[in-house]
């Protein structure tokens, strides 16, 4: 599929099948998305899959009522990922760091995509939830990029009920 | 090799052959491709977040680079960098930036969701870059802390809400970089357990 094409079907995905995601698929798409642009070579995102022994541990851990998209991936999601960045001290390489770890992630849904597995990515002010952090075993000098929900789509029908794309006056675009 | 290991899809290698381009030729950019390639990455639907207040300035004529290198110079002189630095040096400087077809400064108004809207940018910029990638187009993301200053903030018009997130700079390309190894996505992985 070409870039063009892909950037107007894909959506954030909501429902999955339960069909597991096989672990050497997994490698090989997170070893494509680890192409990403990174400031310095510095490669300082780390991925920690949550196996399903450990969701029900990480599930008690989040409001529903206060997070309930992330509840939800974290109920539903075949597959769960969380994406790991260090908070440095000094915050213009914390931003670099964060924004390398982003690409990361946008990379690693355009790849699913292809394979007919849809992402979703929440990302919270995981500051309040502690427990979370914790649990999932992210360190005190880390921050979350993303907590991502990956699985196949159901019916391979990835076009369904898909949420209207935006307006296009909403880019907003001087030209000097 | 295992089964899903060959052959590598469109995506794939556009992912993979990607490079930061530092250096570009003097081939001006068609500022309607390059604007239709940024509103198709700009509006693709990555996640369920509000869309961020996002706004960017295209710069490719020789007077809007005239206009933001000056900004721009302004802000390392700031800086203290080139200030006791010949005044040849600050031409220099000044004629690199006039030599670059194109920037493209991206400005975010921050709000309660920021680091959201940050990651929003973030993943619509690099949509942008792998779509301009794949039709020859090669940039850098500029996002340095002198982008940070007053100068830069009065200079491209940034309210008081508002701030920039990166320039990029961009134009076409005679060779690119070569690869630099990645670090296996095995040796960064941990299973909770």
């Amino acid at each position: 599929m070409n870039m063009t094409a892909l950037l107007e079907q894909m959506r954030p995905a909501r429902r999955f099948t339960d069909r597991p995601i096989a672990e050497p698929l997994l490698l090989e798409l997170l070893n494509d998305a680890v192409w990403a642009p990174t400031h310095k070579l510095r490669e300082a995102w780390r991925f920690i899959r949550i196996t399903d022994s450990a969701r029900p541990r990480l599930r008690t851990t989040v409001d529903s009522s206060r997070y309930p998209a992330l509840a939800t991936v974290l109920k539903e999601a075949p597959l769960l990922l969380i994406v790991a960045v260090p908070d440095s001290p000094n915050s213009h390489v914390a931003e670099d760091d964060f924004a390398a770890a982003c690409c990361l992630i946008q990379n690693l849904q355009l790849l699913a995509w292809e394979q007919g597995i849809g992402m979703a990515w929440e990302l919270a002010d995981y500051s309040r939830c502690a427990s979370l952090l914790a649990t999932a075993q992210v360190r005190e000098d880390e921050r979350i990029a993303g907590v991502l929900g990956l699985g196949y789509f159901a019916n391979d029908d990835r076009n369904a009920d898909l949420p209207p794309r935006p307006d296009s006056t909403d880019l907003q675009v001087q030209v000097w | 090799m295992n089964e899903y290991s060959q052959p590598r899809s469109g995506i794939s290698a556009l992912i993979r052959d990607r490079r930061t381009i530092r250096s570009f030729t003097s081939d001006p950019l068609d500022r309607a491709e390059v604007l239709s390639q940024l509103y198709a990455a700009a509006s693709a639907v990555a996640t369920d977040w509000t869309q961020p207040d996002a706004r960017y300035i295209f710069v490719g004529s020789d007077d809007g680079k005239r206009r933001a290198a000056a900004i721009i110079m302004e802000a390392y002189r700031e800086q203290g960098l080139y200030r006791f630095l010949p005044d040849k040096l600050n031409r220099v400087m000044q004629e690199r930036l006039a030599r670059i077809p194109a920037y493209l400064i991206v400005q975010l108004r921050t709000g309660a969701a920021a680091e959201r809207d940050l990651a929003s940018v973030y993943a619509a910029l690099h949509r942008f870059t792998l779509l301009a990638w794949s039709r020859d187009i090669g940039l850098v993301w500029n996002t340095e802390p002198i982008l940070h200053k007053p100068c830069i903030a009065q200079g491209f018009g940034l309210g008081n809400d508002q701030r920039i997130v990166c320039i990029l700079y961009l134009g076409r390309f005679a060779k690119a970089p070569k690869a630099k190894r990645r670090t296996p996505a095995q040796d960064k992985l941990t299973l909770l357990r």
